[in-house]
């Protein structure tokens, strides 16, 4: 679904990211792994044509993103790390704007909408202007916007941060139900324990360059994620 | 604190300095315009000063001509800034972040002021110096005089932004309990607009009664405005006035600091308690994605105040104006008829005003700016930026073309114009309107900052917006003198023909500067 190959990000002289390389699969999680400044963000932009690569390709069912960005983005989703969404509209009104844009029919768009709000605990807050919402609640409005369309890919980065116990939980049924359902997911996560917990694979980057990737047991096998996470940044340094 | 003020100057200075050292050519020529416009209003203000010295000078009022000058700046800085005022004080983004730090709201706000006064002082020198100069070679320069006039100069700066800050703080509080605070706001600044037009309409009058009535103003000017004449008695060379209006103005400033940082964090709660818009339906139309970014282009423009007010008074007053027309059609055709036979005319001044109004309708100038961090969202979307900049301009378009469409027609049946002059005039308005949305969306890609500290900066201080009024001014001027060009040339009987030529230019450079937007534009909106 997903392939990054040897995707390298300059700016000026700063490496970003070097030489990177990572598949993503129908039906996987993906769970991306480094500390603040590593180069997560950094792809994650890359991969959804914010940030046009110094090197190295990016492709989404088979469409390079540099070549065939509209083709790439109608198949996936992005919710970046802080979803400042559009102030002056109302919930019901952003995710409409979204649906537009997409093409969702009508059907699809109202059923989405409430299912997803109901499981999220928005709905009530939808009809309200998102200048009057929390950090929480809007990162719940770009969750559902970003499910409105079914896209088969959707590129996370740090999606927790900022919701609620219930919520969060319910995003991470999302998040497995939409694999089961062969899409993918590649997201960023400083929380180890719900990346050990809900990805199939992971990617541990440090400075820009990755250090350990591949499923689940091949990355931490008999250790918690934390403590392989800790000894591959010791290593590193 | 400095630190603070250095932030504050570095966000209103940087932009300019950014592009000076990127674009050393275009700011160059931005310089020289932006000269070229300051030499013209300081000759507008020598003219006025010098009719207005030379009768107080033949009698014991030398003094009323400065605290006449005094009191019109006054009226000019506090119109020019209340707005921005409001917004860099109290809408500022960092407002929470700074309030939450380690600082003191006098810092705050005082990094905030001093940034203003900057401004403030360049409107009052504007109109100071050159009435200081009228003064000077009709009089003669003593040292004294400089200093204290240039002294003066700083104090009523002081005065003028300490007052600013007062109906600014006021205007806070009052838009915090309205709903629709944009429409409210808009509404009290077309009033401010048209007071302003009909004052320097009146302009003449009201220097002639000045004159006349000398003796009274001044009497009434002591009694009831003391620091003007405390001002003109200081440049007369009075040190005991000088002594009491700096005192004035440094007390006054301080009095009002002291207050603005005692309720600055009350004042921001209040902000946040502003009524809620209340749960509205939900909204169940499906668009095309062009038509659902045109709409949301609606939504912030018709919610933000300082979206509507700065960019998008020309819609108010074009209503004013087509009324205006309707209600004095009478006594303008009477002074039209002065000039001879000039009814062939009428369309293209129909052209030519409403055209006019285009350059106070600069909506899609700022437009790709304001996106600011929200540029994320249409640029992780499946939407091209060139279907992105065509959604702004058709946005811009149906608010004011096709109010200067209606408009023109309106205009061209009360003024009696052929049926052919109406149509043409009308569609020829409506161009310049199209004209001035394209014309801004370029500019601003050739200019796309998305970091502006407020919504006010890319509103107020972007260089798209100032080139898009400059140019589109320029530009109906030329129009118009291309009009009477060509009527000149193959006679008045042909007047229609000119003006069907003219319209024409106008759509040949509309198109081409529309194929310039979608395919570069578009492109360098993918890459921002």
């Amino acid at each position: 679904m997903l392939h990054i190959e040897g995707f390298t990000k300059r700016y000026g002289d700063k490496v970003a990211v070097n030489d990177l390389n990572l598949h993503i699969a129908p039906g996987e999680i993906y769970g991306f792994i480094g500390h603040n400044g590593a180069g997560k963000t950094t792809t994650l932009k890359a991969c959804c044509g914010l940030l046009k690569p110094t090197a190295g390709t990016i492709t989404i069912n088979g469409k390079s993103i540099s070549a065939d960005p509209l083709g790439c983005k109608k198949e996936m989703a992005y919710i970046p790390d802080n979803p400042d969404l559009y102030d002056f509209l109302t919930g019901y009104d952003y995710l409409n704007f979204v649906a537009d844009v997409y093409g969702v029919s009508k059907e699809d768009r109202d059923e989405r909408t409430d299912r997803y709000g109901e499981l999220l605990g928005i709905t009530d807050a939808l009809s309200l202007p998102i200048s009057e919402y929390s950090h929480g609640m809007k990162q719940k409005v770009a969750i559902i916007s970003a499910l409105i369309h079914a896209p088969k890919l959707i590129l996370m980065d740090e999606p927790f941060v900022g919701l609620d116990p219930s919520a969060s939980h319910q995003l991470k049924q999302l998040m497995a139900k939409h694999c089961e359902e062969g899409g993918a997911i590649f997201f960023s996560t400083h929380v180890l324990e719900v990346a050990e917990k809900l990805c199939h694979k992971v990617a541990i980057i440090k400075g820009g360059n990755l250090v350990a990737s591949g499923t689940m047991e091949e990355v931490k096998g008999d250790s918690s994620l934390e403590n392989v996470f800790l000894e591959l940044e010791d290593k590193a340094e | 604190m400095r630190l603070l003020i250095k932030i504050r100057l570095k966000s209103m200075f940087g932009g300019i300095k950014k592009s000076m050292k990127s674009k050393k050519a275009g700011a160059g020529a931005l310089l020289i315009l932006a000269v070229l416009i300051c030499i013209a209003s300081v000759e507008v203000v020598l003219f006025g000063a010098c009719n207005l010295l030379a009768p107080f000078l033949e009698t014991s009022f030398a003094w009323l001509y400065f605290s006449l000058i005094g009191i019109l700046a006054f009226a000019i800085g506090i119109l020019g800034t209340v707005f921005t005022t409001q917004s860099q004080m109290y809408e500022a983004k960092d407002n929470e972040m700074l309030l939450a730090m380690p600082i003191k709201p006098f810092h705050i706000i005082f990094s905030r002021v001093l940034a203003l006064y900057i401004l403030t002082l360049g409107f009052t020198a504007c109109i100071m110096l050159p009435a200081g100069l009228v003064y000077g070679l009709k009089v003669g320069f003593s040292v004294k005089f400089v200093v204290i006039y240039l002294v003066s100069i700083f104090l009523l700066s002081m005065i003028i932004q300490t007052i600013t800050c007062l109906l600014g703080w006021l205007l806070h509080f009052v838009l915090a309990g309205f709903k629709h605070k944009a429409l409210v706001a808009t509404f009290f600044m077309t009033i401010v607009m048209v007071a302003y037009m009909f004052g320097i309409n009146q302009l003449e009058g009201l220097l002639m009664m000045l004159i006349q009535n000398g003796g009274k103003i001044a009497e009434a000017i002591q009694s009831f405005v003391w620091p003007f004449y405390a001002l003109g008695q200081a440049c007369m060379g009075d040190m005991v006035q000088f002594l009491l209006f700096t005192l004035f103005s440094v007390g006054v400033f301080a009095g009002v600091m002291f207050l603005l940082s005692k309720t600055f964090t009350k004042a921001m709660l209040a902000g946040g308690k502003t009524k809620s818009a209340g749960k509205q339906k939900r909204d169940r139309k499906i668009r095309t994605p062009e038509a659902t970014i045109c709409r949301k282009e609606s939504k912030r423009f018709f919610t933000s105040t300082t979206y509507l007010v700065n960019v998008g008074m020309g819609i108010f007053m074009m209503v004013a104006l087509v009324i205006a027309g309707i209600v004095f059609k009478s006594k303008i055709t009477a002074v039209a008829a002065l000039l001879g036979d000039v009814k062939r005319y009428y369309s293209f001044v129909i052209v030519a005003v409403m055209g006019f109004m285009a350059a106070m309708t600069t909506i899609s100038a700022p437009a790709v700016s304001l996106e600011g961090k929200h540029i994320w969202i249409l640029r992780s979307m499946p939407i091209s930026g060139a279907a992105v900049l065509k959604a702004k301009l058709r946005f811009h378009c149906m608010v004011a073309a096709s109010l200067a469409f209606i408009g023109g027609l309106i205009l061209g049946i009360v003024y009696e114009c052929s049926l052919a002059e109406i149509l043409i005039a009308a569609i020829g308005s409506a161009l310049l309107h199209v004209l001035c949305g394209v014309l801004g969306l370029v500019l601003n890609m050739c200019f796309p900052r998305l970091d502006w500290p407020t919504e006010a900066a890319p509103c107020k201080q972007s260089m798209a917006v100032f080139l898009a009024i400059i140019i589109m001014m320029f530009l109906c001027i030329g129009v118009f003198a291309l009009s009477i060009f060509g009527i000149n040339l193959v006679g008045k009987e042909f007047s229609v023909f000119v003006l069907l030529g003219v319209t024409l230019i106008i759509a040949l450079v509309t198109y081409l500067l529309y194929l310039l937007m979608v395919k570069w534009g578009g492109k360098k909106f993918e890459t921002l």
